[in-house]
């Protein structure tokens, strides 16, 4: 039951949840159902300018017919999806005010860009893709698809630079005069190694996600007998795609861990459960987290688990016997290993505080010698600027159990699509894929997996750096807008209601020109 | 359409005058035909512009309108205030929730 309390609170059955609360929770669900159709727009854009160019290659009026089944169906999606983003850009400007005008420096301008760069070759290739074929050259036909793919993903860039900005905040100074990030160095954002890391991460596992959407697809048709042929010509190249794209995710997965132990390694100890740092850590292949675990307590931080050992410090340090900090380290310090702690930083953080306070009062007062005398003061501090928000040390650790299955189901679901492309490829050329009727169950299915894995990977991402809307330098808390939490309540079932009206419009047309077939 | 009139060399269907035979009249024209033509001979399309329309409506004429003001841009006047005030929120005791 959900009713109004005070201005700050509202009270669901008998849990207090705050703005901060329901302002979190209307921007994941807002997020999740926007990563709904953007990755198969990211992926299917280039699987259908593949076919076109075996279509142009060939001059074969079979893969024409293909191509535009599968770029219906890309339109389908990217109608039903587009401008679902900006509900975010909404959001941030009522619910996220503090943390977006900190950040409007950095990141204002380039979305702003970014967004009518896409506007414009939207309008104009996608135009030329879906009322071209009559009208224009082969060859232009396919330059626009590809344009269209090029440029779907290029307006990806800068969202995800944003996000990976937030992971690592880099090449930005704090003015305190305008309360605001702002830029110093363009290329330290722009080509940061998490910021690339998550656009390659990112735009990989969406290939990967329209791969397994054309090979699930196909694989339905095969199981009711239906466009047999077309369905195995596009389950061949969406597999091979898929397959490199599987690859690749793999690959920059293991970079993005690789920076993630070195950028934000209490997320990296939440995403394996690992409370106590260890040299030769392993890392958990299965586990049931003990979720009355805390920071610092003699409780086991699993009720079962199935450990690899030495893998854990493998993969974030590139040693098998490497130390890796635990959750217990890294709240509380290690001075064995050199490791500060957020106990520590939150002493660092609270003085940052007091001195950017006294610097507002003196710039009040125009006592330009204390103000610059805060400063100094402030500027050796300001690193743990966002500890001193802490109350207690154990809230700079993320939810572990969710951070931890999140991350799992991610490896364990991106450890089984490239099986299934093999799969598929080799019955393929056998020349059996239409008889293997496990096989084409289990493709099918995997669209529903794809998203999950999709999904997973960005709850590990997000989740896994709380406390932090900017890590180490500002908690969602005092990030989000001093608003009355009931606000946020009725707009995040307002969103509820209308995208999931969306989804069930697209899961509705999407099916029913599955079930016409490439003869629409 | 008379007799001057002339098929473009991708034999398009889209018919040009005499005057309209410079390259940017001609361009211009087909641009036209290509969305004109391409608007009416949709079929799935239809449905989802309705869609597009609906969503954006909504998007922009209710949630941006009533849910979704910008907070600082409404409540404050010049950027100085905006910059005070988040200052103060920054500087303020502020729990990490």
């Amino acid at each position: 039951m959900l009713s109004a309390n005070t201005h700050k609170e509202v009270v669901v059955g008998d849990q207090i949840l705050t703005t901060v609360d329901w302002a979190r929770a209307q921007f994941a669900l807002t997020a999740m159902y926007h990563w709904i159709f953007v990755p198969l727009t990211l992926g299917l854009s280039f699987l259908v300018a593949f076919f076109e160019s075996i279509y142009v290659k060939t001059g074969n009026e079979e893969w024409k017919k293909l191509t535009r089944f599968w770029m219906t169906l890309f339109g389908v999606n990217f109608a039903i999806g587009v401008a679902t983003g900006i509900i975010l850009e909404f959001e941030f400007g009522t619910n996220w005010s503090n943390y977006s005008w900190m950040v409007g420096d950095i990141f204002g301008a380039p979305l702003a860009i970014e967004g009518i760069f896409a506007f414009f070759i939207e309008a104009t290739f996608f135009a030329v893709m879906f009322f071209g074929w009559q009208r224009v050259s082969k060859g232009f036909h396919l330059f626009s698809t590809w344009m269209v793919a090029v440029g779907s993903n290029l307006s990806a860039v800068w969202i995800l630079v944003a996000n990976g900005w937030m992971q690592f905040p880099t090449g930005m100074a704090f003015n305190p005069d305008k309360a605001r990030f702002e830029m110093q160095n363009f290329w330290d954002v722009a080509l940061s190694p998490v910021a690339v890391h998550k656009f390659t991460h990112t735009t990989s596992s969406a290939f990967l996600l329209a791969s397994l959407f054309v090979v699930g697809i196909s694989a339905l048709f095969l199981l009711q007998e239906r466009h047999q042929k077309m369905a195995k010509r596009s389950m061949v190249v969406a597999a091979v795609f898929g397959f490199i794209a599987s690859v690749f995710v793999g690959l920059t997965g293991d970079e993005a861990a690789f920076n993630v132990a070195h950028r934000q390694p209490m997320k990296l100890a939440a995403m394996e459960g690992l409370y106590v740092g260890q040299e030769k850590a392993p890392i958990v292949a299965m586990g049931i987290i003990n979720s009355s675990k805390k920071p610092g307590d003699d409780l086991p931080a699993f009720y079962q688990e199935v450990k690899i050992p030495g893998l854990l410090s493998l993969l974030a340090n590139r040693d098998p016997n490497s130390f890796v900090p635990g959750i217990n380290d890294l709240v509380f310090g290690n001075a064995e290993r050199n490791i500060i702690g957020a106990e520590q930083r939150m002493v660092t953080g609270k003085i940052a505080l007091a001195e950017l306070a006294r610097y507002k009062y003196a710039k009040e007062k125009g006592d330009e010698a204390e103000a610059a005398s805060a400063l100094a003061i402030f500027d050796q501090h300001k690193g743990d600027l966002g500890y001193g928000y802490l109350n207690n040390p154990a809230e700079a650790a993320p939810p572990v159990a969710t951070t931890f299955y999140s991350f799992h189901i991610m490896v364990v679901l991106g450890t089984l699509f490239p099986v299934i492309f093999l799969a598929v490829l080799y019955f393929a050329f056998k020349g059996t894929l239409e008889y293997q009727r496990w096989l084409n169950l289990v493709c099918f299915f995997s669209i529903f997996l794809g998203y999950v894995a999709s999904q997973a990977g960005w709850v590990v991402a997000e989740v896994g750096r709380q406390p932090w809307a900017i890590q180490g330098l500002l908690p969602v808390g005092v990030a989000s807008t001093n608003i009355a939490a009931s606000n946020v309540q009725t707009t995040f079932f307002i969103f509820l209601t209308l995208f999931t009206a969306l989804l069930l419009a697209e899961i509705r047309i999407m099916m029913k020109q599955i079930k016409i077939g490439p003869e629409a | 359409m008379n007799n001057a009139s002339i098929y473009n060399k991708e034999n398009t269907g889209v018919f040009l005058s005499e005057k309209e035979k410079t390259p940017v009249a001609a361009l211009s024209k087909q641009l036209h035909c290509l969305y004109r033509d391409g608007f009416r001979s949709m079929v799935v399309g239809r449905t989802l512009w309705k869609i597009i329309l609906l969503k954006l409506l909504i998007m922009f004429a209710v949630l941006k309108l009533f849910f979704f003001p910008d907070y600082l841009a409404t409540n404050f006047n010049t950027e100085q205030e905006r910059a005070n005030h988040v200052l103060e929120n920054l500087t303020s005791t502020a729990p990490s929730r």
